[in-house]
């Protein structure tokens, strides 16, 4: 299977936890359904209908950590959204504590069963281009993207343990080997949402906090040719 | 962090033997918010035919086995609770807003989801109670205000019917209520309703019915519709955070158990610590260990100050023990009217992490200098690190509202393990040194506990930016002395060294030696002057302790002088040494201003170290 690699980064990044909205704390890595916005504002996909490109069904999602990860806290003012009519004669702000992450990098992996989506992704992360602006979770937090390169992808069959870099679904994990020195973090992301933005699936992802491989024993394990191995989530 | 608390829900609910489907026991709250509740007075009622006659009011005495007869559920402030019983505040007000209340708008919300039957049957009942309010209240008053002041009462209704008295809590028709309330505000909020059926439940992953408003804490609210990421419709809310109902019943139910058990207050601030189990099997075990900590907690101290201190009295040296099976989340936040703002979040601290914090403390607080940090006749006192050494320079002031801020900052980096920038400390640790200084107190406290604190982040690998010796090429001292001191007078280098080797990473340069030793220098002049004249005017001289090299460089030859002019300068052999290291160190030192006056003012507080016995005899002499 060929996969698409490709960096992406930004000085600050949120990914909201589904259950903040005063207090909003931010997931340690993007879920996929913010990696399949992201694809998708590169490619132009509008907010309405980019969804429906990037089921599960159709399009392999995997992404590693390239940097520690670090949260921090900056107070933003936001519309009081309660008085503001149209949300734009705005009277009064509301101060809001955003958990931020902080010095943001991610390695995302990508195959698609459509080609259309696929070559477009392609020729546009080759010259560096994007329809929409990229960002890490809000339209303040601008990142920035590099092409890695189209690599080729094996599936692994496997019996034994394995190192994985990108992070681990837990539905997917069989046995994992704690090591010392290796800080394991899990959270529960969404996965897989309807372009009305109904969440349909929700999982478990494990990953090591400081960017380095967990081992462990896996399924659908797939190996690229420059020795990474990957789980799409 | 949700599923955490669903997770002790569930704990919470097997250990008190609840059923999730007996709705009305985990919704129910114990109307004795607190022990002072002793009393309970029931306005008893008998039916007769299709009517309700008042007999009389019964005093009764609070029992903890009733709780789910008087079905007390709080309602808003200002209007009636959720089902005819209330705690007294003022009997009359109670009377009239809570009871009579209750039978006027809460019913009529109700009314949709009950039958004719019930509807009448409350509205009879209402009616009986409305007709004899004179007489309830005239027996009513007399009984309340003859208890104790300092004893606190409830107030609700009986029914006898053929000698049997039933509750409220036995009437299926007020446990219908309170259902439907107790589900409702899942859902409905705003006059909006926020729900659908056969959704992924976003805790137990599983389709059912789901509602959009359900959250622990107020860190979750939808009253703005620009909290409602993707189309700003309230009524959507399910989308975003779809939670069944059983699993908002456990979170409800963890969210209890976590306030009696596992929220804290800490210098200042309040913190949930919220366990995270990876192994169900081991639950218990921790859970034990929190219920026992809060019992000790209530009769100790309420107020929960002894973070990091290594004792019975901490949790978290409780905890620490554990092994790595489960890590903890800490939930910082501050509650103001109805809002909940989290001020930090750390998650997933192990309690090997835990374990490290507390062998670094053993290690600082080991050391002679804190041990010993003051010995008045025969007794030494020790100082001792805790997150107290931090809120020291850190306070909640009203000045620098950041200092708060940055507290936490710090709390966070200790437990995180992310480094915290050595200048940055300095300023602070300085800032309180100083005005001490101005103030004419002694420095000396403040300055142990802000060396004990950089001493500690040291041993954690946590100081930022801390070079060191990173620009000074030192060699060490002997060889350059060798030969050039008389053997017999090497009493000061020796005495210093040890200093100098216990925090060998503190010393790790010339220049710092040079300060120190000449912060020693400059206390002896001090003491002198002192000692000589009752007062020490060469204090001035200090510049409110904000030193930098040049400074440091010059005053030296003008404490030598004025130790000269007082004719008590016994100290040749420790300005031998001061000269020593300047010349070693060179120029350009690289060090802030901040860490020159810190280390000249530790200079000057550890003088009494570093004094000779000869010294000693010959000041107590002058």
């Amino acid at each position: 299977m060929k996969v698409l690699v490709f960096d992406v980064w930004g000085e600050f990044g949120h990914f909201r936890k589904h259950y903040t909205t005063t207090s909003p704390l931010t997931y340690s890595i993007p879920p996929r359904t913010a990696i399949a916005g992201m694809i998708g504002a590169i490619e132009g996909f509008g907010k309405d209908e980019y969804l429906q490109y990037f089921s599960k069904e159709n399009a392999n999602i995997a992404v590693k950590i390239s940097c520690p990860i670090k949260k921090t806290r900056i107070a933003e003012n936001l519309i009081d959204t309660k008085i503001a009519p149209m949300m734009s004669r705005i009277k009064t702000r509301t101060q809001i504590r955003f958990e931020v992450l902080k010095d943001v990098k991610y390695r995302i992996y990508f195959s698609h069963s459509s080609e259309e989506v696929y070559n477009k992704l392609y020729s546009m992360l080759k010259e560096h281009k994007s329809v929409y602006t990229l960002c890490l979770g809000l339209s303040e937090h601008i990142a920035n993207y590099e092409f890695i390169g189209e690599m080729e992808a094996v599936s692994e069959l496997l019996d034994s343990e394995r190192e994985i870099h990108s992070v681990v679904p837990e539905k997917e994990l069989i046995k994992i080997s704690f090591e010392e020195g290796k800080e394991y973090f899990s959270e529960t992301i969404p996965i897989e949402m309807l372009p009305n933005r109904e969440v349909t699936e929700y999982g478990k992802i494990l990953f090591e906090k400081n960017a380095k491989c967990i081992l462990a024993n896996v399924n659908n394990l797939w190996r690229l040719e420059n020795g990474e191995g990957i789980i799409f989530m | 962090m949700i599923e955490a608390m669903k997770e002790i829900g569930e704990y919470a609910l097997e250990k008190e033997n609840k059923d999730l489907n007996d709705f009305v026991s985990i919704l129910v709250e114990n109307p004795a918010s607190n022990e002072t509740y002793k009393h309970v007075f029931c306005i008893k009622l008998v039916s007769c035919q299709n009517s309700f006659e008042f007999k009389e009011i019964e005093h009764q005495e609070y029992s903890k086995e009733k709780i789910v007869k008087y079905l007390y559920k709080r309602g808003s402030s200002n209007g009636p609770d959720i089902t005819p019983t209330a705690r007294v505040t003022e009997i009359k007000k109670t009377f009239s807003n809570k009871i009579i209340g209750w039978f006027s708008k809460p019913l009529k919300e109700a009314k949709p989801i009950l039958d004719g039957e019930e509807v009448q049957f409350l509205e009879l009942l209402g009616k009986c109670i409305k007709e004899n309010e004179e007489i309830i209240l005239s027996e009513l008053e007399p009984k309340v205000n003859s208890i104790d002041a300092k004893e606190n009462s409830i107030l609700t209704l009986v029914l006898e019917e053929n000698d049997f008295v039933r509750y409220v809590g036995d009437f299926e028709v007020f446990r219908k209520i309170l259902k439907n309330n107790g589900a409702s505000k899942f859902y409905s909020k705003y006059d909006i309703i926020s729900k659908d059926d056969d959704k992924v439940c976003s805790v137990c992953k599983t389709y059912k019915e789901v509602y959009g408003f359900v959250t622990p804490y107020e860190f979750y609210t939808v009253d703005k519709r620009g909290f409602v990421s993707g189309g700003f419709d309230q009524s959507k809310a399910w989308r975003n955070n779809p939670v069944c109902l059983e699993c908002a019943l456990k979170i409800t139910a963890g969210k209890e158990y976590i306030e009696k058990y596992m929220s804290f207050g800490f210098y200042g601030f309040n913190f949930l610590l919220i366990p995270k189990l990876l192994n169900k099997s081991t639950s218990e075990e921790i859970f034990d260990i929190f219920e026992k900590f809060n019992e000790k907690k209530f009769a100790f101290n309420k107020e929960y100050k002894n973070f990091l201190q290594a004792n019975e009295n901490d949790i978290l040296e409780i905890l620490s023990e554990a092994d790595d099976y489960l890590n903890f989340n800490f939930q910082f936040y501050e509650k103001s009217n109805s809002a909940y703002r989290i001020l930090l979040y750390i998650e997933d601290v192990l309690p090997s992490r835990l374990r490290e914090l507390f062998n670094s403390k053993e290690i600082v607080d080991k050391k002679k200098l804190f041990r010993n940090y003051s010995s008045v006749d025969t007794e030494t006192k020790s100082i001792q690190f805790t997150l107290g050494n931090v809120r020291w320079f850190f306070p909640n002031t009203l000045d620098d509202p950041n200092l708060n801020k940055y507290f936490l900052e710090i709390t966070n980096g200790i437990f995180t393990g992310a480094p915290i920038d050595y200048n940055f400390l300095l300023k602070y640790i300085m800032q309180r040194i100083r005005k001490d200084f101005r103030n004419g107190n002694p420095t000396r406290y403040s300055l142990f506990l802000g060396f004990q604190l950089l001493d500690f982040l040291n041993q954690l690998h946590l100081l930022g930016n801390y070079t060191g010796g990173k620009y000074v090429n030192s060699k060490n001292l002997s060889v350059l002395l060798n030969g050039t001191v008389p053997g017999e007078k090497h009493g000061y280098e020796e005495r210093t060294n040890v200093i100098f080797s216990e925090f060998e990473n503190f010393f790790d340069t010339d220049a710092k030696k040079a300060v120190f030793l000449e912060g020693t220098l400059v206390q002896y002049l001090l003491n002198i002057q002192k000692f000589q004249r009752g007062s020490t005017p060469f204090r001035t001289k200090l510049r409110g302790l904000n030193l930098d090299e040049r400074y440091v460089k010059r005053i030296f030859p003008e404490i030598i002088n004025k130790l000269e002019e007082y004719d008590a300068n016994y100290y040749k052999e420790l300005e031998t040494l001061i000269a020593k290291y300047m010349i070693q160190s060179g120029t350009d030192w690289k060090m802030s201003n901040d860490e020159i006056s810190f280390y000249f003012v530790l200079g000057m507080n550890l003088s009494n170290l570093l004094k000779s016995p000869k010294s000693e005899v010959e000041i107590e002499n002058d």
